[in-house]
């Protein structure tokens, strides 16, 4: 562009090129406008991948991390809660760790089997909130009475015990005949 | 610190004792005291005495009681309390503060019928017909036929791990190895007199020879006379009582007291009236020391094969069969512990388990829940009474130290060995010379004995009134020892409101009421005929 061989026309191109560049400056503002900056940032944490244990086993503890932009993460706060109370009973999530890890450690009802949803949350000191949850799933490990009977009675007084928690018993003991050689006739 | 000044700490713990006391404690020290163990009483540990020997001409050694089968009433015929044949009866010693057992004593019964387990038999009009008593006709030391039934045992050392380690059989003085048992004492027809029973009953006092001890021990298992005293059911009724002194002194019958406390009475050892079954051991202090610093650490537990099968043509001999591992379902060491302090959802795994994992039960003792218990069912009454505004009468020295000292470490220079920990067991100090009964103090230690409880356990030492008093703080407040004023350093009076008020149940015991000679407990109530 020739802006300096007329002056009219040095005023046209001038006039015009004033109104191109009012246009654009006008169109740049809004384009790369951003909003006004939030009075907080939500707080963050890691997540957790879904779980699977035995009946009777304890989980965890899980780490996992917080973090916010404005706060230390040790003044973040941590809740937690699983959805199944028959599964997992309210005193059943507990949180450990500081700073920006911290662990949590889930443990069933005694005997107890199903999937619960456990969720976590992250507080910030000014009230701003973050969630993660995590699916837990428990299995039944089932076991045979008469196998693990009859396991147990093969012992010696001094061999390690058989470990009962953890395992749902099947019915499978009803025939007193499985125990007769056991019981013997009664007379000695 | 110096085993004087722990001398000074022993003393000034027995000197807070004996005021404070707050009673509610009691139930017996351990009858009962744990929901699985309520559905087999013939393993039921219920208190485990450890002391150097009080008997004239028994000094260096030291008695080890366990006592099994709760609240027997002497009259509880025709069956009375046998010991379970099924079961697995031990006594442990740590000497070196691992809190894992050095020694085990092991104690199997074995019941027998006459005849060959077939019974005694009548000829009624021809066939003969077994009859359905124990005893068909007198029982004496001399003369023990008429016996229907009879208990016998064999004691077995092992060194080491109680499964694990080296097993060796203890043997009577002329090698046998089966001891007996003396029937119960069913009444006064059945053996003559309370006399002729207790001449019965020392028949079965036998003197053993221990392998690896130079010196021969001593060891009954019997009947006895419950010596714990406790006013039971007022205690687990909400304490209804006033748990506090009510005469200037115990027994001054002068209502001095704290306002309409409670009097000591023998009425009021609502458990004196019952018998229970001791398992009694004398040994040289030699045999039991081993090589730590002369203090050794004791308790008692029993156990079952964990596989029961229940016949359902059950016989006299076979009623179940028995296999597999053992597995301990009663322990007792200090006295009211399981009772009293560790909560309710985890008493049958205390039972269970050993004194090597019991980091896993430390909660209780350092934020014990009963001074709690005691502040919410007490507080308004003792701030009514004394005019006061006392807002906790528990104690807030949280975690307490003091209950740590006093139940899982022992009090070093009086009952701590030689590596220290914590765990729960009944500690002595084998080198304290034994004080004779009529020198003792039944608030031990605290009451200026330092052969008494804690350092040890004797009969006649008022466990429940001393138990009570630590741990409403007494130890919280200086101790008076030989006329000086010790103070401990675990804790000060300002943790402990009511840490120096005498608490008591009002059950007293002491060691008059028991014998001076071993096993010292007494013979047990007969079934009839009065005692």
């Amino acid at each position: 562009m020739n802006v300096h061989k007329t002056k009219p026309g040095a005023l046209v191109l001038l006039a015009a090129a004033t109104l191109v560049v009012a246009a654009c400056s006008s169109k740049s503002r809004d384009a790369m406008q951003l909003p006004p900056p939030p009075a907080n940032y939500a707080p963050t944490l890691s997540a957790i991948a879904d779980q699977t244990s035995d009946q009777d086993t304890m989980v965890g503890p899980i780490e996992f991390s917080v973090a916010d932009q404005e706060s230390a993460a040790s003044a973040l706060t941590v809740t937690a809660v699983a959805d199944g109370a028959s599964v997992v009973p309210a005193d059943g999530v507990t949180l450990g760790g500081s700073g920006a890890m911290r662990t949590i450690t889930v443990t069933p009802l005694e005997a107890a089997t199903g999937a619960v949803m456990v969720t976590l949350t992250v507080t910030d000191p000014d009230g701003a909130v973050a969630t993660r949850a995590f699916r837990l799933t428990v299995n039944a490990r089932p076991a045979s009475v008469r196998d693990t009977t009859l396991s147990t009675f093969a012992k010696g007084e001094t061999d390690d015990v058989t470990v009962v928690n953890g395992l749902t018993f099947t019915q499978d003991a009803d025939d007193a005949a499985i125990f007769e050689p056991l019981i013997g006739t009664g007379e000695e | 610190m110096s085993f004087s000044k722990h001398r000074l700490l022993a003393a000034a713990v027995a000197a807070t004792l004996p005021f404070a006391a707050f009673s509610p404690q009691a139930s017996a020290s351990s009858h009962r005291e744990a929901p699985n163990i309520t559905r087999m009483p013939t393993v039921d540990s219920t208190d485990f005495y450890l002391f150097n020997s009080y008997e004239p001409g028994r000094d260096g050694y030291v008695t080890l009681l366990a006592n099994y089968i709760p609240l027997q009433n002497p009259y509880g015929g025709p069956n009375y309390f046998a010991m379970d044949p099924a079961a697995l009866y031990e006594i442990h010693v740590d000497n070196d503060g691992d809190a894992s057992e050095n020694l085990t004593f092991q104690f199997r019964f074995t019941n027998r019928l006459a005849n060959d387990n077939r019974g005694i038999k009548l000829n009624i009009g021809g066939p003969a017909v077994a009859v359905p008593l124990k005893n068909v006709g007198g029982v004496s030391a001399a003369d023990s036929s008429a016996l229907n039934f009879r208990e016998s045992y064999q004691l077995t050392l092992v060194r080491g791990d109680r499964r694990r380690g080296t097993a060796s059989q203890v043997t009577g003085a002329g090698g046998g190895s089966v001891f007996g048992k003396p029937y119960d004492f069913v009444g006064t027809k059945t053996f003559g007199s309370i006399a002729a029973y207790k001449t019965y009953a020392n028949s079965f006092l036998y003197t053993v020879n221990v392998p690896g001890c130079s010196m021969p021990g001593r060891v009954f298992v019997g009947q006895r006379k419950e010596g714990f005293a406790v006013n039971l059911g007022r205690v687990f009724d909400l304490v209804n009582l006033v748990p506090v002194e009510g005469d200037s002194a115990p027994g001054a019958g002068d209502g001095g007291g704290f306002p309409g406390g409670i009097t000591q009475s023998a009425a009021n050892n609502i458990v004196g009236d019952s018998n229970i079954t001791t398992i009694a051991l004398e040994l040289h202090k030699s045999c039991l020391t081993g090589t730590g610093n002369g203090v050794i650490g004791g308790w008692t537990s029993a156990s079952l094969r964990q596989a029961r099968l229940l016949n359902p043509l059950p016989t006299f001999a076979r009623p179940e069969v028995d296999g597999g591992p053992w597995v301990q379902v009663s322990r007792l060491g200090m006295p009211l512990v399981n009772e009293l302090v560790i909560g309710l959802p985890d008493k049958d795994r205390f039972s269970a388990s050993e004194p090597k994992a019991d980091g896993q039960f430390a909660t209780y003792v350092t934020n014990p829940t009963l001074p709690a218990l005691l502040d919410v069912l007490f507080r308004g009454a003792v701030n009514q009474t004394l005019g006061t505004n006392i807002a906790n009468l528990a104690p807030n020295n949280l975690p307490r130290t003091d209950l740590v000292t006093a139940f899982l470490t022992g009090f070093p220079g009086v009952n701590q060995l030689k590596t220290v920990t914590a765990s729960e067991m009944t500690r002595l100090n084998t080198g304290i010379p034994a004080a004779a009964a009529a020198s003792q103090s039944n608030f031990g230690v605290a009451g200026g004995d330092l052969a008494g409880f804690p350092n040890g356990r004797r009969p006649g030492d008022d466990t429940v009134d001393i138990a009570l008093r630590v741990v409403m703080g007494r130890l919280c407040y200086p101790l008076m020892i030989g006329g000086n004023s010790v103070d401990l350093g675990l804790c000060t009076a300002a943790n402990a409101p009511v840490g120096n008020v005498p608490f008591t149940d009002g059950a007293p015991v002491s060691a008059a009421d028991f014998d001076t000679t071993f096993p010292y407990l007494t013979t047990p109530l007969p079934g009839s005929g009065g005692y």
